[in-house]
């Protein structure tokens, strides 16, 4: 049983590569983009940071930590959940959850594994530095207990996070169009610039 | 024009079926107003002043307030995207085969679009306008109304512009699609929505003032805003006019050139 779940998953995982690799001006035009969303979301900051040396007790690289674990958490959602998560809702107003029902397997698990996103996961090393650089600008020491109790905490976050929107996603089934999914994402929870808001 | 009437109508029906889907967005439209008024409360306290960026903190509240109203009428979703679609798909014959301008059908459902939402998000939207009524500056006088009027007008036509111009790269690109997304990432910065233009350092203001997109977000909050004087915002709107018949122009010139290298074949 579970090993035929890992062959799922990894060949999930490979059919994400291929199509990423189909299209790869695609994805550095993502890349890119996300970059382009972190020099902006720091100049923010430097901004905010500019005018006040503290916000409600927190310093310029305690705040930097916090949005670069942010950034981790939701970079990681992205690349595993969220596309899933919004094809949800794609898939009831088309009928073609049915062709994942009928399938001899879990449909939970078919439905928030199929695809892997890959431009996200590119942000994650730059959320590491992010971390990282503020840790030090802080000069605080971190021992391996703290590390992996992050490491769990991050994990948490992102299951926490995948619960929700799954949730949220399938009350498409009663309500058809849920294009509110991906706002509840962009605006209360990843605060960007949504591309695909309705109004 | 009775054409356009007919497209105008459609658009307006076909908007009103999805109504739940409408008020869990326009709901989930305001959450960042919670956090936004929170944080700047304690940026002002940690900062000591009564003023950042120029702007008081009930202004800096309102700022945000005001964006919205802004951003409603300037913001088209998935129009480029919808633009490109049609063009690498081929669907655009569909369109070429009618009577009827691309560009004008757009502009007409666009305008459709906004009627609905105004109509549908005026309950929502007083309601916050109500609750934040303290941050709120006096009511403007007639003048300056008519002022702010005209200017919303023009930044949704700057905006219906912009993204026009975008969407028809795609006659000469294929994957339009992600570069909007670093365009829309741009914008949100570049327009002042993410935060007041007025925070920036002078020398970035500068080059910001040199692209239209000021003009169809910060300064049009501004005279919501009622930050600047009559003769300022009589400035703004003349700006904002050169750039609609710039963005315009371009447009077309676009869609002419775009379309002696577009091809659709069957049907």
């Amino acid at each position: 049983m579970h090993a035929r779940y890992s062959h799922i998953l990894l060949r999930f995982w490979k059919n994400s590569l291929i199509r990423e690799m189909t299209f790869r001006g695609h994805f550095l035009v993502n890349v890119a983009s996300e970059l382009l969303w972190v020099i902006l979301l720091l100049t923010f900051i430097n901004v905010i940071f500019s005018k006040t040396s503290n916000v409600r007790g927190w310093t310029e690289h305690q705040y930097l930590f916090l949005a670069g674990t942010h950034m981790l958490v939701t970079s990681l959602f992205e690349a595993l959940f969220f596309g899933n998560c919004w094809r949800i809702s794609q898939l009831v107003r088309t009928g073609d959850l049915d062709f994942v029902l009928v399938r001899p397997a879990n449909s939970q698990f078919l439905l928030s594994f199929e695809r892997l996103d890959f431009s996200p996961l590119a942000n994650v090393p730059v959320a590491v530095a992010i971390c990282a650089y503020a840790l030090i600008r802080q000069g605080t020491t971190v021992s391996i207990t703290e590390i992996a109790l992050y490491v769990l905490l991050i994990a948490g976050g992102v299951l926490i996070l995948y619960s929700l929107l799954f949730m949220f996603a399938t009350t498409s089934v009663w309500l058809i169009r849920q294009t509110g999914v991906d706002m509840l994402w962009f605006y209360a929870v990843s605060r960007k610039p949504g591309g695909t808001c309705v109004n | 024009m009775r054409k356009y009437w007919v497209v105008f109508k459609v658009a307006l029906s076909e908007r009103l079926v999805y109504r739940t889907d409408f008020f869990i967005a326009t709901f989930l439209r305001f959450i960042p107003i919670i956090t936004t008024i929170l944080l700047w409360r304690a940026i002002y306290d940690g900062a000591n002043r009564t003023e950042v960026g120029g702007l008081a903190y009930s202004q800096m509240v309102a700022y945000y307030l005001f964006v919205m109203i802004v951003r409603a009428f300037g913001s088209m979703p998935r129009l480029a995207t919808d633009m490109a679609t049609d063009i690498r798909d081929g669907d655009l014959r569909k369109y070429l085969l009618q009577p009827i301008n691309y560009l004008g059908y757009n502009l007409t459902l666009r305008g459709a679009h906004k009627l609905v939402y105004f109509v549908m998000a005026a309950v929502p939207y007083a309601l916050v306008f109500y609750l934040c009524r303290g941050y709120l500056p006096e009511w403007p006088s007639a003048g300056m109304l008519g002022l702010s009027m005209i200017s919303l007008v023009l930044a949704f036509l700057i905006g219906f512009a912009i993204n026009t111009v975008i969407g028809l790269l795609g006659f000469w690109f294929l994957e339009v699609a992600s570069f909007i997304h670093v365009f829309m990432t741009a914008q949100y910065f570049l327009s002042g929505h993410m935060f007041p233009l007025s925070l920036l350092p002078e020398s970035m203001q500068t080059v910001v003032d040199l692209l239209p997109f000021a003009y169809e977000t910060y300064y049009p909050t501004l005279i919501l805003l009622q930050r600047l004087e009559p003769d300022e915002a009589v400035r703004v709107i003349a700006v904002q006019c050169v750039w609609v018949l710039v963005l315009l122009l371009a447009a077309r010139v676009a869609w002419a050139r775009g379309l002696r290298r577009y091809a659709a074949y069957g049907g």
